[in-house]
């Protein structure tokens, strides 16, 4: 039962990929301007830019182009970058290891601060810490992460001097200097992030902690840790599991403001840049790699889970 | 001459022609004269605290918000400033101008005019590209006929479309010869405009592959990578014809977030912002660690009134229009007052081109009479006009602000605001709107680029549609006359007639802004796609 | 198998039913503190149960009688305390004792089984994990003894494929095995004392024949005591040996289950079997108390039952009756205790329900 759960999950991720390129595509051609006019400029000559109207292929109809892209794209053929003059292929192999990157240490810091609060804040409910945590999430989730960014780099790069201020560093070329890099573009990133999870998994924690199978634990003389950290948690943890997964979504476009921010050459600007140049190669793969990675997200959720409760994928 | 009649007129042979792109568009308010102002302007366009010697060494890292336009460094092809700007670290022209804004040789050592109607370039000996391809007549022609390749796309062409003939008369010496005479054509070969690229380069680059290996000229400093969304790194060519470099090399990193790049000046782990917005100036003025270049321009931010179409075919309801807007409250409040009210097409900054228009009103401040032109003019206050403006700072502010001026007097609007690709597809592509506001970062070597496209009928930024026969023939006189007196004459009176017909409200003329560390040294300001490293040090 | 079992067997081969007292509750006073004031949840409750013994404590919901269960295993949930009153463990205070001790002996001493069966037990774990869990708190067995022990303790419920059912969830078994499986966990450690709230409520009816046979077999052959909370009359008539009758917080009446249901001494049990299809004359149509039980806010003086008792006199509303002995290890607690003469259920008609009960 599980491979076929597995095989609808796949055709449907098929559909949404075919789906959402063909509404990417068409979106793109509906706004108006184009690359043409973008690189010649307001002043290029209507011979110009008929010229390289013609060059880039942009006076077929767009049923074509769209035919041409998609043929090439489903050979692993994402096209050339109008206006990077970079194959979209490489440009993405560049950038999106950078965002995963930054994504997944925005998520490590998000559960990192999330769970332990959330834990604390459902075992002391209405506490004074449990409000504390709980104005901060507010805050949180609140906060622009533009504005959070650019306080974060005036206190500890400007002020403090203890990280630096913008720019990537691969992971290859400096371990430690890729981790210092990371850091603010992570809590920026991982702020509004975390304080979802935490107020997701704080209520299901405080709805788990009045079940009967609880009560049965704390009967047996299950210590109280164990009954929160193995009996509790893993209950709680199902809806969010849901939130994490959803707003994995959240994580990508938050990635096009926080890389704004720090400079990072990740897959964000990149599909910024493609939009505001009207780059169809580059926002048609860049788009299509976030709908895969969003896609991907969610199957390993929805696998997730089948592991953490036995009865979702088994019970009819 | 008093002094800062000298910055002025200066101003006027270096700021030239730069179209309006989005690119620069987000780089004109800083990219351009990086020259100094007020009391530095006297000490010959460089940095503040230019006193100790000259050092050699060290990597001068630089910001830029904008990813470099392909083809990277396509110089005959972008209009990018900021991308022709670092272009301009590699490459060289024919000619240069030099802090006072005279034409200064660069590859061609002299150049005369035996006529009107020809320009003979003896260009120097011994100067290779950074390829080792040696620089010759040949290479000259070839740079003028790439461009003027329609498959090329360069929107540069016009500069030269006059060119009829182009002769290699030996190895070093070129003859062109005009079909007309053409005021603007030894300014059109000044380094910043026709960057002269290596043909054997260009030439081997094999079919969709990254121009970056076909970036090649004979400049102080040569491309070494170029990362997307990253960075573009040069180091110093040891073999540049005017001596080696100080600098080792510079980075230029590509920082969309000004507020980023501004942080990363304060911790020094930038020296440089290639633009600055004018709404950083008053930080860095008051950071020790800083300067703030910053100089009148000839640029002009403008409100277009599509006069094709009602109500702004009746020409009071323009002068209403632009009588209604605040132009300094616009250089306070969005420009922090790095930016003087504009009267006409002519800055200030332009020098012996600027006439003092003032005793016409239209371009000046006054509602209470804007109100009574409107209704003298039967305006109907309860129509709804559509205005467009765009995302994109400060145009966007800009916008705002011209909006909350003009439903004070009145007048009903429905605005508009995209992205200025979106924006510049009705705005400039199909002409589809009422009225809408952006700028026009104009060249400020020769006024020229600044009216005739704009103004004369059918002109290819003509943005209001205007057709005057009399601003015609003012524009086109003034581009064959060679005498610079009479031109100026000419230049005024054309710039009278748009002021008095209001095609657009001329708004505010914005400084150009750059903050830069005190470390910098030697910076020279040349023009507006050129701000010239090539003297520039380190302190260390 | 039950060889196995015999260690727990000679712990209490030695007691008879009247032995020492395995526990004793003097004077609890469990309180709620609410918005409105606080509740008197449990007030003054007493209770004795001995080594062997199944005692029944029967109320209304509402009674008091899961809170005082709550209480002696120190579980109350948030915001009950325990305000007052001792419990006596083996002879041994437990409120004297830590948090930490009393976990220590939940589970290992004690056992408590629970109404829900399904909702009782944790929906992503197995059995054998959960059951594995108490064993693992409470001795020092290996993971392999642990597994052994588990299928041997689901063997003594009665499940008849125990290692299946061991690696089973919660939600692959049916309501009857789950109790057993919370039974298992309940006994893992072999408790003295077993307290089953409402064991069979949620259980139809042959399954809850099956489990109370199954707790039967507990006290005969593993000398477990048993206190059983159940509003269910015919239950205690069943298996218990003693009752307390709770009212409002309070202990009303308690008897040996024999003189209680021959002869009531308290209005309100006497009610309370008025209320139970089957238990009272064919020709009597069946009853519901009247009123509703008082809020236990602020308490006024007298009985508690006063305003539902169809027998209430002036001085019920100003003096609180004492619990008092009334025969032979009974005690009631109402002023016409001796005077009033109460129906209670026939004892022919217990036995007659008895004999038409399902036969397993």
């Amino acid at each position: 039962m599980r491979a076929r759960f597995l095989l609808a999950k796949l055709l449907w991720t098929v559909f949404v990929l075919f789906g959402s390129s063909l509404l990417i595509f068409g979106l793109m051609h509906l706004v108006p301007g184009d690359p043409a006019r973008a690189m010649l400029g307001p002043l290029g000559t209507p011979d110009a830019v008929a010229a390289l109207r013609e060059k880039l292929g942009l006076n077929d109809s767009v049923l074509k182009q769209y035919t041409t892209w998609i043929t090439h794209a489903v050979r692993g053929d994402l096209g050339e970058s109008i206006l990077l003059n970079q194959s979209v292929s490489s440009l993405l192999a560049q950038r999106l290891p950078i965002t995963l990157a930054l994504s997944f240490y925005a998520l490590i810091f998000a559960l990192f601060v999330a769970l332990p609060a959330s834990v604390i804040s459902a075992t002391r409910k209405n506490s004074l810490l449990d409000y504390g945590a709980r104005l901060t999430a507010l805050i949180g989730v609140a906060m622009p992460s533009f504005w959070l960014g650019l306080m974060l780099i005036l206190l500890f790069a400007v002020k403090l001097g203890v990280l630096p201020v913008f720019g990537y560093v691969s992971l290859r070329e400096d371990p430690v200097d890729h981790l210092r890099h990371m850091v603010l573009p992570a809590i920026t990133l991982g702020a509004a992030y975390s304080a979802l999870i935490y107020e997701m998994n704080r209520s299901s924690l405080i709805e788990v902690l009045q079940q009967d199978y609880i009560r049965t634990a704390h009967a047996s003389g299950i210590p109280s840790r164990l009954v929160l950290f193995k009996y509790a948690f893993r209950n709680a943890l199902v809806p969010t599991i849901t939130v994490i997964g959803i707003q994995i979504g959240y994580l990508m476009s938050g990635a096009l403001l926080v890389e704004a921010v720090f400079a990072i050459p990740g897959m964000g600007r990149l599909l910024v840049n493609g939009v505001l140049s009207r780059d169809y190669p580059v926002v048609q793969g860049a788009m299509l790699v976030t709908v895969l990675i969003f896609v991907f997200a969610n199957l390993a959720v929805d696998m997730l889970y089948t592991v953490i409760d036995p009865r979702i994928g088994r019970k009819r | 001459m008093n002094p800062s009649q000298a910055v002025l007129e200066r101003l006027e042979i270096e700021l030239r022609d730069h179209r309006l792109t989005r690119r620069n568009l987000i780089g004109y308010s800083a990219a351009t004269a990086l020259g100094i102002v007020g009391a530095n302007a006297g000490a010959g366009l460089r940095s503040a605290a230019a006193q100790d010697e000259p050092q050699s060494g060290g990597v001068l890292l630089v910001s830029t918000s904008e990813e470099p336009f392909a083809p990277a460094f396509d110089s005959h092809v972008t209009t990018s400033l900021l991308t022709g700007r670092i272009g301009y670290l590699a490459y060289n022209g024919l000619v240069n101008v030099d802090s006072d804004r005279n034409v200064i040789p660069d590859l061609a050592e002299s150049w005369e005019n035996p006529d009107s109607q020809t320009y003979v370039f003896h260009l120097r000996e011994g100067v290779t590209f950074h390829d080792g391809t040696p620089f010759d007549a040949e290479a000259v022609k070839f740079n003028i006929e790439r461009v003027l390749d329609p498959a090329t796309a360069s929107s540069r062409a016009a500069d030269f479309a006059l060119i009829d003939e182009i002769e290699i008369v030996d190895p070093l010496t070129i003859r062109l010869h005009l079909s007309a005479p053409f005021a603007p054509m030894l300014s059109a070969f000044r380094r910043s405009n026709l960057a002269i690229i290596s043909p054997t380069a260009i030439q081997n680059l094999p079919e969709g592959d990254d121009f970056l290996n076909a970036s090649i000229g004979t400049g102080p400093f040569k491309f070494v990578s170029y990362t997307r969304g990253d960075r573009v790194v040069l180091e110093r060519n040891e073999e540049y014809y005017d001596g080696p470099a100080y600098l080792d090399g510079i980075e230029v990193l590509i920082i969309p977030e000004q507020s980023t790049a501004l942080a990363g000046m304060q911790t020094g782990s930038l020296h440089y912002m290639m633009q600055t917005n004018q709404e950083f100036g008053p930080q860095i003025e008051s950071n020790p660690d800083l300067q703030l270049l910053t100089t009148p321009s000839t640029i002009w931010d403008f409100l277009a009134f599509n006069v094709t179409r009602e109500p702004f075919t009746d020409k009071r309801v323009r002068q209403a229009f632009s009588m209604a807007i605040d132009r300094e409250g616009i250089a306070q409040g969005i420009y922090k007052g790095l930016a003087v009210p504009a009267q006409g097409a002519l800055s200030p900054a332009f020098g012996s081109f600027f006439r003092d228009n003032s005793d016409i009103p239209f371009q000046t401040y006054d509602p209470e009479r804007a109100v009574a032109l409107l209704e003298e003019a039967g305006f109907d206050f309860d129509q709804e006009i559509r205005f467009d403006t765009f995302t994109e700072r400060p145009w966007g502010l800009v916008g705002d602000a011209l909006v909350a001026q003009l439903t004070e007097i009145g007048v009903k609007l429905t605005v508009q605001k995209p992205d200025f690709n979106t924006f510049a597809a009705y705005f400039y592509d199909t002409g589809d709107y009422w009225l809408g506001n952006s700028s026009w970062t104009g060249g400020g070597v020769d006024p020229d680029s600044l009216m005739y496209k704009q103004f004369v009928t059918g002109g290819a930024s003509n943005v209001s549609k205007s057709s005057n026969a009399e601003l015609d023939d003012l524009l086109n006189q003034a581009r064959i006359e060679l005498d610079t007196e009479t031109r100026a004459e000419l230049y005024n009176q054309a710039n009278r007639i748009a002021m008095e017909e209001c095609y657009v409200a001329f708004l505010v003329h914005p400084n150009l802004t750059e903050g830069m560390r005190n470390e910098v040294q030697g910076y020279v300001f040349r023009d507006e796609y050129a701000g010239s490293f090539d003297g520039c040090w380190l302190v260390q | 198998m039950m060889s196995n079992l015999s260690p727990l067997q000679q712990i209490n081969s030695g007691a008879t039913r009247e032995m020492g007292q395995l526990l004793e509750v003097r004077g609890l006073r469990t309180e709620i503190p609410t918005r409105r004031g606080v509740v008197r949840a449990v007030d003054g409750v007493d209770l004795v149960l001995h080594e062997g013994e199944v005692v029944g404590l029967v109320g209304e919901s509402g009674c008091g009688k899961t809170l005082t269960a709550y209480s002696i295993l120190d579980l109350l949930p948030k915001p009950g305390v325990v305000a007052a009153g001792e419990i006596h463990f083996r002879g041994e205070d437990l409120r004297r004792k830590s948090t930490e001790e009393r976990r220590a002996i939940r589970g290992n001493d004690i056992g408590m089984i629970f109404q829900e069966p399904l909702s009782a037990l944790n929906p992503v774990f197995t059995v054998e994990t959960q059951i594995g869990d108490v064993l693992r708190t409470h001795t020092n067995l290996d993971s392999t003894a642990i597994k052994e022990r588990v299928v041997e303790l689901l063997g003594h419920v009665g499940i008849s494929a125990p290692e299946r059912v061991a690696r089973s969830y919660p939600f692959e078994l049916s309501g009857g095995m789950r109790q057993r499986v919370l039974i298992a966990m309940a006994i893992a450690c072999r408790p003295a004392l077993l307290i089953a709230d409402e064991p069979t409520t949620a259980l139809d009816a042959t399954i809850q024949a099956q489990i109370m046979v199954l707790l039967q077999t507990l006290v005969e052959e593993d000398g477990v005591s048993i206190l059983l909370i159940t509003h269910d009359l015919a239950l205690v008539a069943e298996l218990c040996d003693r009752v307390y009758v709770m009212y409002a917080g309070t202990v009303v009446e308690m008897a040996p289950v024999e003189d209680l249901y021959v002869r009531p001494r308290h209005p309100y049990t006497s009610a309370l079997f008025q209320c139970i299809p089957g238990f009272q004359p064919s020709d009597r149509p069946l009853a519901a108390i009247e009123g509703s039980v008082p809020m236990l806010i602020d308490i006024p003086p007298g009985c508690r039952f006063a305003d539902r008792c169809p027998y209430v006199a002036d001085r019920c509303r100003t003096e609180t009756p004492p619990l008092v002995d009334v025969g032979a290890g009974h005690r009631a607690a109402c002023h016409f205790a001796d005077s009033l003469d109460l129906p209670g259920p026939a004892s022919e008609q217990l036995e007659q329900d008895h004999a038409s009960a399902p036969v397993y």
